[in-house]
């Protein structure tokens, strides 16, 4: 027999404590959606099925007990740390959904300056843990644009990347070890080693896995140390895209890694840079490090912009205020309510990556389209903001005005279309369609084009870990509707 | 009805860190680095405005936006134009007025006075540059017609060359319909965003020309710009308003918020 939404209520309760289930009206109507779907949040509509509760919890043994109960009655899970998602991550896409909320589980465990070690609980905010290592002199290198939002837990489920990855990597570069627990509620532990060849990484069944496979409960990410007087601000006009994605690819190739490696195009640098680059590209670097590779590197880069003759340097106090505002703090976020409350227009981003060869193409492509096919469009532009040795990723950012709509159309006529373009295009160009974001639920029509043969991979691992399809349904593989 | 909206574009003083704010010798915080906007008051104004565009249907109805600066800004004007502004205006000054208030009255006046007339002009109360508050009050007294402070709301009346206009001054809202010419000083609008033109109109409008008028067009002399000013800046400082902050220690939200609620709401509800 079907468990009510009551009986759903009162097992929980039993497990973690009354107080500890939040079954207020309003809380279980913002917990099912994230920023995917803010106009209809702001809009107070909510389209997703509303779910029975969130569970605050507060240990891994709870978080155990509670996958466990969820998986004997094939009820949907939903994970969540500091709520920052945009991709449709934590909508509740079935009936009698449990949002499982580990933001209390805020501990830093250890911080290991010996080993450059730090152990934290899934919910420790990502700026706290970086402050505290700061003080003592060392950084994560990990520095998203949702640091003030963002916490361990959910920046190693979304495969998550900051703004200095050209040196630091990814978080998939910086996690060592990690505990998840699984919808049986077996309790996982990757332990804390340097490098490993015992067989695949399985690390990275974890990393990415936007709450489909396991809740993450504890991660060990790499410090290191922290010396921001060695850093060096670099910052070009230029008159093309194709020629800034040369230059990156240039100095990536040769070996360097400054840790901000960055291409905005006019229309997406217009807010930020028209104070000094009106209609340019803008490309920015920053070297950082121990000052010989810091000086080293900002050289480098130097000797390689000066043979493009198209680029301009400009002051790097530019560059230094426009990046002490960059980031997305709670106030920012409430900010952007009020405005689109106001003016009836609307923001996203969309992020795909893609090989040097194809990247120039992929921008251009999508850049025409959208501005060809999108009504009502305000904005479209865009950035590349982390190089690697093989390629690059696009940032597109597009901003309309909602004519004539219900705030629950809003999705359909406007950001679906858009986002689809810039799939398909990246798809048939050969790159992936999500860089950093994670799939969410609003991809997952593309994701067997993303996968292609490999696909039987990511199916085969879901079926094993979640054989009753109970973890964050519709996220990453399409429901079955 | 011929509508004058005034506006200005200044810097995003909040994207300033506290170390930028050094007060040079000169008496200028140098906000070169940090991107403009428009000032909030006059985005109201703007806004406000098209507003009251949106709901009359009169073919006389024209809006013409006012700037005072360098070329700089025909980009603002132009996106203006993309939000279905009839006409551009630029006074074309290169010098420092922001402390200024009288001459930049007087560009305005002379531009009514001697180019265009226009029934209605509508300005921001003030600026965060300069922080005068005081220009729309001289545009007023230089053409010899009232001002009406502290606007809220404009919206059209059924009287010919009338409008209905709100005012807040403290608690007091005032509405009262008021025949043409007037300059309006727009205050604390709770809405105050301006819309967002396509990038369709945009295109469609960038080559629209702007009207330059130079000081000489407005017969006014190059060193009137000092000898008009009737404030002398004899110092300009940073206030620190510096805030305490708390850490709420805690295990969980409930016990946070607990000592939230009996540390430092229970008084003060009480």
């Amino acid at each position: 027999m079907k468990i009510t939404r009551e009986q759903i209520v009162e097992n929980l309760m039993n497990i973690v404590g009354e107080d500890s289930v939040i079954t207020d009206e309003q809380v279980l109507k913002t917990s099912s959606h994230d920023r995917f779907r803010k106009y209809e949040d702001i809009n107070g509509v909510y389209t997703q099925p509303i779910p029975a509760a969130v569970v605050k919890v507060k240990s891994t043994d709870e978080v155990a007990q509670v996958l466990k109960f969820m998986n004997e009655n094939q009820l949907n899970v939903v994970p969540r740390t500091g709520a920052s998602a945009t991709e449709g991550g934590l909508e509740t896409a079935l009936e009698n959904s449990v949002v499982v909320d580990g933001s209390d589980m805020n501990k830093i465990i250890k911080i290991d300056v010996y080993n450059m070690l730090v152990t934290a609980q899934c919910g420790v905010s990502l700026e706290v843990l970086e402050d505290k290592l700061r003080e003592q002199g060392y950084t994560t290198g990990h520095s998203p644009q949702s640091k003030p939002l963002a916490q361990m837990g959910g920046l190693v489920a979304t495969r998550s990347i900051g703004q200095f990855s050209t040196l630091y990597g990814g978080i998939e570069d910086m996690l060592v070890g990690v505990e998840a627990v699984f919808p049986n509620g077996n309790i996982t532990r990757i332990k804390n080693v340097p490098r490993r060849a015992a067989g695949p990484d399985i690390r990275h069944v974890i990393i990415g896995s936007e709450g489909a496979l396991c809740f993450i409960t504890e991660v060990t990410v790499k410090i290191f140390k922290y010396m921001p007087e060695n850093n060096l601000l670099y910052g070009y006009t230029l008159d093309n895209m194709k020629t800034g994605f040369e230059i990156l690819r240039e100095v990536m190739i040769n070996g360097y890694k400054p840790s901000v490696a960055r291409l905005y195009d006019p229309e997406d640098g217009d807010y930020h840079f028209s104070h000094f680059a009106e209609g340019k590209c803008v490309l920015i670097f920053m070297a950082e490090g121990p000052k010989a590779i810091a000086d080293a590197t900002g050289k480098a880069i130097e000797e390689i912009v000066a043979k493009y003759k198209e680029c301009k340097k400009v002051d790097e106090k530019f560059i230094q205020v426009w990046f002490d505002n960059l980031n997305w703090d709670p106030a920012k976020v409430a900010e952007e309510r009020v405005e689109i409350v106001e003016t009836h227009n609307l923001g996203f981003t969309t992020e795909v990556s893609g090989n040097w060869d194809i990247i120039n193409e992929i921008y251009e492509v999508c850049i025409e389209r959208i501005r060809n096919e999108i009504p009502d469009i305000t904005l479209i532009g865009g950035h590349s903001s982390h190089s690697y040795l093989n390629g690059t990723n696009m940032y597109f950012v597009y901003y309309y005005n909602l004519v004539n709509i219900k705030p629950e159309e809003e999705i359909d006529k406007y950001h679906n279309p858009i986002q689809d373009i810039i799939v398909e295009e990246t798809i048939r160009a050969g790159g992936s369609m999500c860089h950093h974001h994670g799939v969410g639920k609003h991809r997952t029509h593309f994701i067997q084009e993303e996968y292609q043969s490999s696909y039987y991979i990511l199916e085969t691992l879901k079926k094993s870990f979640d054989p009753n399809g109970i973890m964050n349904a519709g996220t990453i593989i399409p429901l079955n509707k | 009805m011929n509508i004058l909206v005034c506006f200005k574009n200044v810097p995003d003083l909040d994207a300033l860190s506290v170390n930028d704010w050094l007060i040079e010798d000169h008496f200028q915080v140098d906000t070169s680095y940090v991107r403009t906007m428009l000032n909030p008051y006059d985005e109201s104004a703007l806004e406000l405005t098209l507003k009251l565009g949106d709901a009359e249907k009169n073919d006389d109805f024209k809006l013409t936006a006012l700037t005072v600066g360098t070329s700089h800004l025909d980009k603002v004007l132009k996106t203006l134009y993309a939000l279905k502004y009839d006409l551009g205006v630029r006074l074309d000054c290169k010098s420092d007025i922001r402390f200024n208030p009288c001459f930049v009255s007087r560009m305005i006046c002379n531009y009514v006075k001697n180019i265009k007339n226009h029934q209605v002009i509508i300005l921001g109360s003030q600026s965060n540059v300069g922080d005068n508050a005081k220009t729309p009050l001289l545009v007023a007294e230089g053409l010899g017609i009232p001002c009406i402070t502290s606007v809220i709301g404009i919206k059209l009346a059924e009287q010919k060359d009338c409008l209905s206009i709100t005012s807040k001054i403290d608690d007091l809202i005032i509405e009262q319909i008021v025949k043409a010419p007037f300059v309006l000083a727009v205050g604390d609008v709770p809405t105050s965003y301006i819309r967002v033109p396509t990038l369709k109109d945009r295109i469609q409008y960038k080559e629209k020309e702007i009207k330059v008028f130079t000081l000489e067009d407005l017969e006014i002399k190059e060193n009137d710009v000092e000898e008009e000013n009737d404030t002398q800046l004899i110092e300009l400082s940073y206030e620190k308003n510096g805030r305490n902050c708390v850490f709420i220690q805690g295990h969980h939200s409930s016990e946070k918020a607990n000592v939230l609620y009996k540390e430092y709401l229970m008084e003060r509800i009480k």
